[in-house]
C-alpha cells in the first residue's frame, strides 16, 4: 500500500466481493426468468396492462419487456441496479471521508505529510475505481448468461457506464457531505435522501408537462433519458454527469481543506 | 510558550485542560481561534506539509485501521512519510516486544499503543509530539519507552510530551508547561520547580490533640489532623511554625520534600 488510493482499494476488497456476488446472482436469477417471459407474450401483455401506465415513468417501458433490452431495463436498470449501485457508492463514499473522523483515524492520517486535497482526490479515485470494477463485473455477468438471453453487449456496456456514473455521482455527494460535516449519519442520510428525491423528480417530470423542465435537475434524467440499452450513451448527458461529479469533488476539497477535523 | 530544540518539554494538566486540543492545533487538524504557531521556524499553516515531514506524532488514543496488521500499518505510513529507517523500526519493535504480524484490531490496548509509538518514531523525526504516550503500557515496557526517549534526546531530537502522569514527566522532561482550562499557567524548568522551598511536616504530639484551626496560617497548606498527629505542607521559611509547635511536647517529627506531583498540587491545585 503505497498511498491512500491503494489503501482505500485494499480496505474495500472484501466488501466489494460480497456486493459482486450479490450482483452476479441477480444477473443470473433475473435473466433466468427471461425465457419464460418471452414464451408467454399474451400472459405478459395482460400482466403489463394490469399496471397503471404511470408506473413506467419510474420502472421503464413495460411494453418492451418481451425483448432482452426491455426486460433488463424494467427488471434491473430502471430501479434495482441504480439503487443497489448507489447504495454501495454511498456506503464507500461515507466510509472513506466521514468514516475517518468517526473512527478517529483522521488525526494520525492528517499528521502525516499529505495534503487534504490529495486525500479527497485519492479517495475519490479509489471509490470510482471500485464502482467501475463493480459495474464491469455486472456487465461480465451478462456476458456469461448470453446462452439464456442474447443482448447487445456493446449497448449493455454503455448502460453499465451510465450506471457507474450515476453511482459515482451519489458516492461523490456522500464525499461532499462527509467533507462538510464529518458525520457518517448525515453523509449517508443526505446522499440517500437526495438519490430518492431526484429519482421521484425524474419520474414526476414525465407525468405532467407543467413539471417537465424540473427533470434537468435530476441526475437520473441524464442516466436514463437516452435509454442506453437501446440507443447507447448520449454524449451530452455523459459529459453533464462527468462535469457534475468534478464540481462536487471540487466543492468537497473546498470545504474540507480548512475545516476543523474530528471535532 | 516556546520549546527549545533538543529538549524534552512536558505539557502537563488535568484531564480536559486542553492538552490534546493544543497538540491538534500544532498539527493543523484544527485551527486556532487566535494566535500563531511556528514549528521548526515555519508557520504551521502555510508550511504544514514541510513541517509534517519532520514530525512524529502519537495521539492520546491511537486508533487506526483494525483490518491491517502492524506491519501493514507501518509500511503504509512510512510510504506516506516517504522516509523511514527500517533498522530503527526493527530495533523499536524488538525493544517494545511487539509482533507486527497480528491484525491491529485483535491487539490489546498496550500493544496498540506500541504500534503507535513505532509509527511516531520510526523515521527519527526532528520533532516528536507525544500525547499521553504510555497509556496502557505495562511498567517494563514503560521503562523501555523511557530509554528510547532518552536516546532520542541524546540525538538532539525535540520532544513535546503531554501527560497527566507527573512522575513520568519528572523522570523525562527538562522543562514543563502547565495548562488549566485552556490557559497556560506557567512554564518552568523541572530543577527550578523542584527547588521551590516546600516541605511536608508530620508531627506527633505527646499530650495535646492538635486542632486544624491552629494551623490555619499563612504559607501553610494541606493540613490534615488525625489523633495526636498533624500533617501539613509549608511553603517558604518554616521558622514561625517550628516556634509554634515547640511550645508543646513533641513525640515525633518527620519532614520530607514533596514529589513533583506534590509541588504541582501545592502551587496549582486550587488555581482557577
Amino acid at each position: 500500500m503505497k498511498n491512500l488510493f491503494q489503501k482505500t482499494l485494499f480496505d474495500h476488497k472484501k466488501g466489494l466481493m460480497f456486493w459482486v456476488l450479490g450482483i452476479l446472482a441477480s444477473d443470473l436469477i433475473i435473466t433466468s426468468f427471461f425465457p419464460t417471459v418471452k414464451k408467454m407474450p399474451e400472459l405478459m401483455n395482460e400482466y403489463v396492462e394490469s399496471f397503471p401506465k404511470e408506473i413506467s415513468v419510474w420502472f421503464g417501458d413495460l411494453s418492451s419487456i418481451g425483448t432482452p433490452e426491455g426486460f433488463l431495463n424494467v427488471e434491473l436498470f430502471s430501479f434495482m441496479f441504480p439503487f443497489a449501485f448507489i447504495a454501495y457508492a454511498i456506503t464507500v463514499g461515507t466510509n472513506i471521508i466521514a468514516g475517518e473522523e468517526k473512527n478517529k483515524t483522521i488525526d494520525i492520517l492528517i499528521s502525516n505529510p499529505i495534503k487534504r486535497s490529495t486525500l479527497i482526490i485519492q479517495k475519490f479515485l479509489a471509490m470510482a475505481t471500485l464502482i467501475t470494477i463493480f459495474c464491469f463485473i455486472a456487465w461480465f455477468g451478462f456476458v456469461l448468461v448470453t446462452p439464456i438471453m442474447k443482448v447487445n453487449l456493446f449497448n449493455l456496456a454503455q448502460m453499465c457506464i451510465n450506471l457507474a456514473l450515476i453511482a459515482i455521482f451519489f458516492g461523490s455527494i456522500s464525499i461532499l457531505t462527509g467533507s462538510i460535516t464529518g458525520k457518517t449519519g448525515i453523509s449517508t442520510g443526505l446522499s440517500g435522501g437526495l438519490a430518492f428525491i431526484t429519482f421521484l423528480i425524474n419520474g414526476l417530470a414525465k407525468l405532467s408537462s407543467d413539471f417537465e423542465s424540473i427533470k434537468y435537475i435530476s441526475p437520473f434524467f441524464y442516466y436514463s433519458d437516452s435509454n442506453a440499452l437501446f440507443n447507447g450513451i448520449n454524449i451530452m448527458h455523459f459529459l453533464i454527469l462527468i462535469s457534475s461529479i468534478a464540481l462536487i469533488i471540487y466543492l468537497s476539497i473546498y470545504f474540507y481543506k480548512d475545516r476543523d477535523l474530528g471535532v | 510558550m516556546a520549546v527549545n530544540q533538543g529538549e524534552i518539554f512536558g505539557f502537563l494538566g488535568p484531564n480536559g485542560a486542553g492538552k490534546s486540543t493544543t497538540i491538534r492545533i500544532l498539527l493543523g487538524i484544527i485551527k486556532p481561534t487566535s494566535g500563531t504557531v511556528k514549528i521548526l521556524g515555519m508557520n504551521h499553516l502555510k508550511n504544514s506539509i514541510e513541517i509534517r515531514k519532520k514530525i512524529g506524532y502519537l495521539p492520546g488514543e491511537f486508533l487506526i485501521y483494525p483490518n491491517l496488521t502492524g506491519s501493514q500499518i507501518l509500511t503504509f505510513f512510512s510510504n506516506i512519510k516517504n522516509e523511514y529507517d527500517e533498522t530503527y523500526l526493527n530495533v523499536l519493535a524488538e525493544k517494545l516486544q511487539i509482533d507486527l504480524n497480528k491484525q491491529f484490531g485483535t491487539l490489546s490496548q498496550g500493544n496498540k499503543q506500541k504500534i503507535g509509538i513505532i509509527q511516531a518514531l520510526m523515521h527519527k523525526p526532528e520533532l516528536i509530539i507525544l500525547d499521553e504516550p504510555t497509556n496502557g503500557l505495562d511498567p517494563l515496557v514503560r521503562n523501555e519507552f523511557y530509554e528510547i526517549i532518552s536516546d532520542l534526546k541524546d540525538e538532539k531530537r525535540t520532544i513535546f510530551f503531554s501527560s497527566h502522569n507527573i512522575s513520568e514527566v519528572e523522570k523525562l522532561c527538562d522543562r514543563i508547561g502547565i495548562i488549566r482550562e485552556g490557559k497556560l499557567i506557567t512554564t518552568e524548568k523541572i530543577l527550578e520547580l523542584k527547588s521551590k522551598q516546600i516541605q511536608i511536616f508530620e508531627i506527633e504530639f505527646s499530650k495535646i490533640q492538635p486542632q486544624k484551626k491552629d494551623f490555619t496560617l499563612p504559607n501553610i497548606e494541606n493540613v490534615e489532623v488525625y489523633d495526636k498527629t498533624v500533617k501539613f505542607t509549608v511553603i517558604g521559611n518554616p521558622t514561625h511554625i517550628i516556634k509554634k509547635v515547640s511550645e508543646f511536647e513533641i513525640k515525633k517529627l518527620i519532614t520530607h520534600e514533596p514529589s513533583l506531583e506534590g509541588i504541582f498540587m501545592t502551587y496549582y491545585g486550587d488555581e482557577k
